[in-house]
């Protein structure tokens, strides 16, 4: 008598479906046709995402050189952290690109399915049932950490420090920090047990520096947590000389520019007591720089071992 | 193995990431420019693919209506009368739950 009635969802997911706002609004308008100059010059132009198109024609190009694919590539099945060949490869353009203190070795490389879905996995292998992770805002939509992590958010204000990203307010954000941590503790009964970042931020377009990360680090060695870096923007910031240029044609002659520092990577963070800091992990994926959503290419970088071997279990078993 | 193949061509990576910032820096230039012209107060940036604007005195002309469920305020419905006028942009809503 059930055949033809359909089971309603899990009750966490019915409840899942109206905590994101920023999915609710694509759901709802996902039917409107997108702008395209030539064929619907009248659609939507969709800025809700930050898609990178800049370079299509440099990756048409690309694309077009390289070899067809045989059947053996995508039968063979590859290590749940990724292939050999794809880990060096990617642990050689983190030490090209992103300047670590120490190079990354492909064995600290977790590969996966863009940068959410291995921030799940991380959030999975270092949080327990019920923990909480501190989010600073404003920041772009979040992915959900409750899904499946069964993460609390405790979104962190950072709206009334003038410049967050200046080092001369890193004091500022440790107030904050703590307040929210001791509040979330006391009014919750929940143990953040993680910081996450975006680093250059996604909103205000602003990177973190080595001070400021370092601060934040050793704050979260004191409060027993992890330290996580969403650095997929990393290779999106502007050009040193061209900072300036585009600062000063862009200013408002009252407005106060803020101090530029160039992208500095979590992984450039000095070593501490003669080991790269353990607690400290690094997301990044191909969709961002590169324009990429469709390859659905993610990395995990952690020093800390056991982390890796737990993600990597999980991973295993969900494959 | 695309990404494999892309990753382990770092010169050719660096001689991308140099067009790719060009062109990043000439959108930038191109929209806040604009975005001045135009009186829009916005977040100076040296990242990143996004602008942090600041359209709060719009929302006077989108006073709360408390019988509309879906847009309960005035920055939805600002968000929603942006989309129905050609251009999505995400409510400062979605960045600071």
């Amino acid at each position: 008598m059930f055949f033809n009635v359909p089971f309603q969802p899990s009750h966490r997911a019915l409840d899942a479906a109206h905590r994101d706002l920023a999915c609710e609004l694509h759901q709802k308008f996902r039917g409107r046709s997108r702008y395209h100059a030539v064929e619907r010059p009248n659609g939507l132009i969709d800025l809700s995402g930050a898609t990178n198109s800049l370079m299509s024609d440099w990756f048409d190009r690309y694309t077009a050189a390289q070899p067809s694919l045989n059947a053996s590539q995508l039968m063979d099945c590859p290590s749940p952290s990724g292939s050999e060949d794809l880990l060096n490869a990617a642990a050689g353009f983190f030490n090209d690109f992103f300047h670590p203190s120490h190079s990354v070795s492909p064995s600290e490389i977790l590969a996966g399915n863009g940068a959410t879905t291995l921030l799940d996995l991380l959030l999975w292998a270092s949080c327990d049932r019920g923990d909480a992770v501190l989010v600073m805002t404003p920041t772009f939509s979040m992915p959900d950490m409750n899904l499946r992590a069964d993460i609390t958010t405790i979104p962190v204000s950072t709206a009334h420090i003038s410049d967050p990203f200046d080092p001369s307010a890193v004091s500022d954000l440790i107030r904050a920090l703590d307040a929210a941590t001791d509040g979330a503790a006391r009014r919750r009964g929940v143990r953040c047990r993680a910081l996450f970042i975006c680093n250059p931020a996604a909103l205000q377009g602003r990177c973190y520096t080595l001070k400021t990360l370092a601060e934040l680090a050793a704050w979260c060695s004191r409060r027993e947590m992890h330290l996580i870096a969403n650095e997929v923007y990393a290779l999106s910031a502007f050009g040193p000389g061209s900072q300036n240029r585009a600062m000063a044609s862009v200013s408002d002659p009252g407005q106060h520019a803020p101090s530029t520092t160039g992208f500095t990577s979590i992984l450039s963070l000095p070593y501490v007591g003669g080991r790269p800091p353990q607690n400290v992990h690094c997301l990044y994926s191909l969709s961002k720089d590169f324009g990429m959503k469709g390859l659905r290419m993610g990395f995990l970088v952690t020093r800390n071992s056991s982390i890796h071997a737990a993600a990597l279990k999980a991973r295993y078993d969900l494959r | 193995m695309f990404a494999t193949g892309l990753l382990c061509q770092r010169d050719l990576l660096a001689g991308y990431l140099v067009k790719y910032r060009q062109r990043l820096t000439s959108a930038y230039l191109t929209a806040g420019g604009a975005l001045r012209r135009l009186e829009i107060p916005f977040a100076l940036a040296y990242a990143g693919l996004f602008i942090f604007v600041d359209l709060s005195q719009w929302l006077k002309y989108f006073p709360e209506q408390e019988d509309d469920l879906w847009s309960p305020t005035p920055e939805l419905r600002l968000c929603e009368w942006l989309i129905n006028h050609g251009v999505f942009l995400n409510p400062g809503q979605v960045s600071d739950k």
